[in-house]
């Protein structure tokens, strides 16, 4: 049993998270399009309609986490994919392939793209985590105002950390370049 | 004891936020400072044939299996451009357009040559097709980069219509390479060069305002 704030923290923060990387991919989609490519895992044909397609299912995920619809259903989608990009990523790194764009480009960060690091697949891990817990049940206690003053706090903690983690990932990938290797 | 609680909990809530930003502000500076600090021109290498010296006449084949002469004096008047790229290496393949777009600018002074080495040919092959290079010379050999000391890549290595060396260097973007042309038409390596032939007394200068 698990405290509902928890469920609705984690559903505002996905709701951002799924739609700020929709319109991440949707504002450079031939960008988008290049770093798929370079994934190596599709067959040349799939890969502009995946690329299409792949901003539309996090748009979809973003609503869904937002407006409350079938939340068992969002949160286990959600689980599949970022555990299919953990899945494609891990594939590039076992290839040695460290120096493609991950394209999972936050929509609040800017400038460089990051490269492919194992600190992105165990980020993508603790994102799995935190979509499946809303799948425990609730105690079913009724959200006061002071509950959301908590809610909106947390998600605002929470997105800034993942912000400046991701730059802090991207640093390394950049002083790694420096060294040559 | 209530109210004190509450006051002392929302002025948490307001430092955790604080403090995500500024961790999340200063990653964003050092971040940054990173791309800021990133070499500006090409990076020259000091070993190897140095810049104005004559070049040795190297015959190379290229992926067809045709002779290529690289070096010396050319005898349509063209200045040379090779780039040093390898399947391998992710950077080449941003540059290669990046190098076609500037050859073509720069008209008719300058003719583009690709180099690599490798036993893979078929890897070539389908490289030089990816990158849609079939119209340039696209040389495998390990002598010449032996010959040009070239260590990293993308490399590249401008000589002019006459056979002097007129520039080398790692190069990573469009302005590394424009770098080079640059160097060729002023007759200046490097912006070190200049200083050392133009401003003798500069390090002098730097030195009594240092002290």
């Amino acid at each position: 049993m698990i405290d509902p704030l928890l469920p609705t923290a984690i559903a505002l923060g996905f709701a951002f998270l799924f739609v700020a990387a929709a319109w991440h991919k949707l504002s450079a989609r031939g960008r988008f399009e290049a770093i798929l490519r370079d994934y190596r895992l599709l067959p040349e044909f799939l890969v502009r309609p995946i690329a299409m397609l792949m901003p539309v299912i996090e748009l979809t995920l973003g609503l869904g986490w937002i407006s409350g619809l079938s939340p068992r259903g969002t949160a286990l989608a959600s689980a599949v994919l970022l555990a299919t990009y953990a899945l494609a990523m891990t594939i590039n790194l076992v290839r040695g392939r460290i120096y493609i764009e991950c394209g999972c480009g936050f929509g609040t960060s800017t400038g460089e793209e990051q490269a492919l690091s194992s600190s992105l697949v165990a980020r993508n891990i603790l994102l799995i985590v935190l979509a499946l817990l809303p799948l425990a049940p609730t105690t079913g206690r009724d959200l006061g105002t002071f509950d959301f003053l908590v809610v909106v706090g947390s998600v605002l903690t929470a997105i800034l950390l993942y912000a400046g983690s991701g730059q802090l990932i991207r640093n390394r990938a950049a002083i790694i370049t420096w060294r040559g290797k | 004891m209530e109210g004190t609680m509450l006051i002392s909990y929302l002025i948490l809530w307001a430092l955790v936020i604080f403090l995500s930003l500024l961790v999340f502000a200063l990653a964003r500076q050092v971040g940054v400072l990173h791309e800021r600090v990133a070499p500006a021109g090409a990076l020259m290498p000091t070993n190897g044939p140095k810049v104005g010296e004559m070049t040795d006449v190297m015959s190379v084949s290229d992926l067809r299996g045709d002779a290529v002469a690289i070096g010396g004096a050319d005898s349509a008047g063209l200045a040379t451009l090779i780039l040093f790229i390898s399947p391998t290496c992710p950077v080449c393949k941003s540059l290669v357009p990046v190098a076609r777009s500037l050859v073509s600018y720069e008209g008719r002074r300058m003719r583009l040559v690709f180099a690599s080495d490798g036993d893979k040919i078929d890897q070539h092959v389908a490289y030089v097709s990816d990158l849609d290079i079939k119209d340039y010379p696209y040389l495998v050999s390990q002598a010449l980069g032996l010959a040009y000391a070239v260590s990293k890549l993308p490399f590249a290595v401008l000589i002019g219509s006459d056979g002097t060396l007129r520039s080398k260097g790692l190069v990573n973007s469009r302005e590394h390479l424009e770098s080079m042309v640059e160097s060729m038409d002023s007759g200046v390596a490097s912006l070190q060069d200049y200083v050392e032939k133009n401003m003798p007394d500069f390090d002098e200068s730097i030195r009594e305002k240092a002290s």
